[in-house]
């Protein structure tokens, strides 16, 4: 509410800019209603689809212009005098056209009005709020505020939509929900379900992966990989009983069962040469 | 000659930043004693961080209340004002009652002074206190999650919802409306079917 009013003030003049260029591009206030009325006069069947078609693109230009001024406008007046008395011109078109007004946009999709009515202080708060209380909540406790009233049913399905949705349950709850003795007072989400309870003790089951196509042979070669691999530290500080060089490329080659191992030729040289002890 | 240099930019430097503080002891305007402003001279990098800065702010039934920076800044709203540069007067804030705005900042005030990391007693006087704050009428507590939202106090504001969630918590339809004071709005027919159809919906 604080918000509106700074910038309505900081933003009048330059907005009534904007008005004025706006008009020019696109249909004057109360000009629409005129072309429906002159164009359904003078054809009725065929040339319907054109005019609809026109309407909606000018509608869609005129609604964006009337919202500007809807924004604008302070609640105490009344939107058509202000709106209608910034705009350069056609005073004399909003006098004949006062009868055919074009809809208007509607200005909020929670209006404030309606919460006036409530007497519930919790149902009287904003929409975002009492959707930042249902978060708090867990799972299984949305049935039952579902069913509480109409208000709060749109925040528990808003509150579904874009937080619990993307949340994970709470695992362990649900394991203490099945095992418990249910409470006669208590509403219990899984009393519909009789068999389901013993397949939920354990977690969900997830959707298998879909399983690896067997992997082509290695391509690598005992052989090579003596070439390639060598024991690096030949000093005698190693025990020799525990290299044991036969074995070592065995080993090496399974762990190297994926066929990701490239070599480019450089490095196979290299390799080749760390083998042999040469260094170029 | 460089390192001369050096000492002698270091020197003034110190005097250069230092408020504008008239050294004799005798001054009258915020007498000071001699080895207050010795201390302060030689505790000059710790001090100059510590403003004293006071802000007021005004409730919307015209009652000021003044708080030191730190604390009015823990509502984001304020401290947005304090950098717009919009608190020379008073600040006010004409969606909270001095009842709220009070409970407010004794909230902020209390969370300002605990250092929350190290110690866990300090941590766990501070969660008494938060449960503390929270036992008062359903009224101020719905004002309460009203100012912090206006306010954006976001710790207040889980805090406050957190609460009120408690009391949603593990209890029927019927007994949330009664609680809260709630008109059922649905016909019996209406609920009957969304029972029917939704069972799914909530696994």
């Amino acid at each position: 509410m604080g918000k509106v009013s700074p910038k309505e003030k900081m933003s009048k003049t330059s907005k009534q800019k904007k008005r004025i260029h706006a008009s020019n591009k696109y249909l004057k206030p109360g000009a629409l209603a005129q072309l429906r009325n002159s164009k359904a006069s003078a054809s009725n069947g065929k040339k319907k689809a054109d005019v609809m078609d026109a309407e909606n693109s000018q509608g869609v230009a005129l609604f964006q212009n009337e919202s500007a001024y809807e924004y604008d406008s302070p609640v105490i007046l009344s939107p058509e005098k202000f709106r209608y008395s910034n705009v350069a011109g056609p005073l004399d078109v909003h006098k004949e056209n006062n009868l055919q007004r074009t809809p208007k946009t509607p200005r909020d999709p929670f209006p404030e009005v309606d919460r006036s009515d409530y007497e519930s202080r919790l149902e009287s708060l904003p929409m975002e709020l009492l959707v930042k209380i249902l978060c708090h909540l867990h799972h299984d406790h949305l049935r039952a505020v579902f069913h509480v009233s109409e208000r709060v049913r749109k925040a528990v399905v808003i509150a579904r939509q874009f937080y619990f949705n993307y949340t994970t349950p709470d695992r362990s709850r649900q394991e203490i929900l099945c095992t418990a003795t249910p409470q006669p007072t208590e509403q219990w989400p899984f009393v519909s379900k009789g068999e389901g309870k013993s397949k939920d003790f354990k977690l969900p089951i997830t959707p298998k992966a879909p399983r690896h196509g067997p992997r082509p042979p290695s391509r690598l070669k005992l052989t090579e990989m003596r070439q390639i691999a060598a024991v690096l530290f030949q000093e005698s500080a190693f025990h020799p009983s525990y290299i044991v060089p036969s074995l070592i490329p065995k080993t090496i080659c399974k762990s190297f069962a994926s066929n990701r191992v490239l070599f480019y030729d450089e490095e196979l040289e290299l390799c080749q040469a760390v083998a042999q002890n040469k260094l170029l | 000659m460089l390192k001369n240099l050096n000492s002698k930019h270091i020197q003034r430097f110190s005097y250069k930043y230092l408020p504008q503080f008239p050294i004799s002891p005798n001054s009258p305007k915020l007498g000071f004693s001699r080895s207050q402003i010795a201390n302060y001279r030689s505790n000059f990098p710790t001090t100059i961080m510590s403003s004293s800065k006071t802000i007021v702010l005004r409730s919307s039934d015209g009652e000021t209340f003044e708080v030191d920076e730190a604390v009015a800044v823990e509502s984001q709203t304020i401290k947005h004002m304090i950098e717009d540069g919009c608190a020379d007067t008073s600040i006010p804030l004409p969606n909270v009652t001095s009842k709220i705005l009070s409970k407010v900042i004794e909230y902020c005030k209390k969370h300002v002074e605990t250092p929350n990391a190290d110690e866990k007693v300090a941590e766990e006087d501070l969660k008494s206190f938060d449960a503390d704050f929270v036992k008062v009428d359903q009224s101020t507590l719905f004002d309460l999650i009203l100012a912090a939202n206006y306010l954006n106090i976001k710790s207040l504001l889980d805090l406050t919802c957190q609460t009120v969630a408690d009391m949603i918590k593990g209890k029927t339809p019927e007994e949330i409306r009664k609680t809260f004071n709630i008109k059922n709005d649905f016909t019996p027919e209406e609920e009957e079917e969304v029972r029917r159809e939704n069972a799914w919906a909530f696994e």
